[in-house]
């Protein structure tokens, strides 16, 4: 089964390659003017976004064409928290998930005949405790 | 000449009577000129008879007594297979002892007793000689078994090593085996400078002052792009419940980092990570992913 998704997924990345630096350029500029709502002080943040988004797509093709099957999960506002897989900055936080700061990634394995989820790097999570407070 | 017969007569080698026979101490003592069976037979007939009176210092007569001298004409060399004797020097090239006409070394009974011993003795020398034999052939065969055997093992020792050389070369021509092209730690720490990357960017070029207002358009704006995702609608409905606005999050610098980082890892997990790959449209991507993920789960 792995090795069909390693192979599907090399496939389509040979397709898509060439169009990807095309995709970033486009990423990278709509990236760029969204954040640009919540600069405080004008700024170019378009060197870091690049390398952020550079350091992105060579890691998600790495994922796609791997014998492997990864799963990105953002966490919806208003969830429970879980230690299990998400992770919070400060331990005094409370209440329900009202950030997702970084997705959770998993690696699904089979294991007793059945597939499950293999934690890779826990999600970033604010709670809802540190926007009920008021400066 | 009744003297011959009777016991405790002395050795007659190197006493040489006229009439006797000669017999050369080099040469064998088994190599006589007569076959066992006559032997006995002389010395039946040479044996004193009981019955007779003892007669003395008469010869032999002829065709009577000593018939060695006869007898020795009249039969050929005995045939004595096996033995390797060295002859002495006075040995006739016939291999026969001279013989007188008259009594022989048989005619002694010590001399007979020393044949039968030395015969005896040859037997058994020829019993031995033919267990060296068999052993000799016995062996010869063994080391044709193995050199045959050894032989053998060399060839497999020459192929075996032939193989080994080709199991080496295809080995190193070999690419990695099939598998994970890299193992989950590549991730983990790939995925870990991402987020602190994030993190310490937005930190630095988000932090501003403390208080700061955004400007309405900007809110609006804002309002807008989150509504356009799933994470962004349910984020603005908690805001909603719990009476929060995005102008309340922007004007505190640790939340407004918090709401930049959140857009950043959901524009991150929706047009880079989540797509089946970068740049592949979603409607594309979400057949490839839907199917990959139930054969996965379902098997088929």
């Amino acid at each position: 089964m792995l090795v069909i998704r390693q192979a599907l997924g090399r496939g389509v990345f040979k397709k898509y390659k060439p169009h990807q630096v095309e995709t970033k350029a486009v990423l990278v500029a709509g990236f760029e003017e969204n954040l640009q709502l919540l600069l405080p002080t004008p700024q170019d943040i378009r060197p870091k976004l690049e390398k952020l988004i550079d350091g992105a797509i060579e890691l998600a093709n790495s994922m796609t064409t791997e014998q492997s099957f990864f799963k990105c999960k953002l966490i919806s506002a208003g969830a429970e928290f879980n230690s299990r897989y998400m992770y919070v900055p400060e331990e005094k936080q409370t209440g329900l998930v009202y950030m997702c700061t970084f997705p959770r990634f998993s690696k699904m394995v089979i294991s007793d005949g059945k597939p499950v989820s293999q934690n890779l790097v826990d999600a970033s999570v604010e709670l809802e405790s540190v926007f009920r407070e008021h400066p | 000449m009744a003297s011959y017969r009777q016991p405790g007569w002395p050795w007659p080698y190197g006493h040489q009577k006229s009439g006797e026979t000669k017999i050369d101490a080099n040469r064998s003592p088994v190599e006589t000129t007569t076959t066992p069976a006559l032997e006995n037979d002389l010395i039946a007939r040479l044996a004193p008879d009981p019955t007779e009176p003892a007669q003395t210092d008469q010869p032999p007569r002829p065709g009577s007594g000593s018939l060695l001298g006869q007898v020795s004409s009249q039969n050929p060399a005995p045939n004595l297979p096996e033995m390797n004797l060295v002859r002495g020097p006075a040995e006739s090239s016939a291999g026969v002892l001279p013989r007188s006409r008259g009594t022989t070394a048989l005619d002694h009974p010590d001399e007979q007793e020393d044949t039968i011993l030395l015969r005896t003795k040859v037997e058994e020398l020829q019993n031995q000689l033919r267990q060296l034999n068999a052993q000799k052939e016995e062996l010869s065969a063994q080391n044709i078994k193995l050199r045959t055997s050894m032989k053998d093992v060399l060839d497999r020792y020459d192929k075996s090593e032939a193989d080994n050389s080709n199991l080496r070369a295809h080995i190193v021509s070999i690419s990695k085996p099939p598998g994970q092209v890299n193992d989950d730690g590549f991730y983990i720490q790939k995925l870990n400078w991402l987020n602190e990357f994030t993190q310490q960017w937005v930190a630095g070029a988000f932090k501003g002052q403390r208080g700061q207002a955004l400007e309405s358009q900007k809110e609006l704006e804002l309002q807008r792009l989150l509504e356009k995702y799933n994470a962004g609608r349910a984020l603005l409905e908690l805001m909603q419940r719990s009476h929060t606005t995005l102008q309340t999050i922007y004007r505190i610098p640790d939340r407004r980092i918090a709401l930049v980082r959140q857009l950043i890892a959901m524009f991150l997990s929706v047009y880079i990570f989540r797509p089946f790959c970068v740049g592949v449209r979603d409607d594309v991507s979400d057949i490839l992913e839907e199917t990959i993920t139930h054969v996965f789960e379902n098997g088929t």
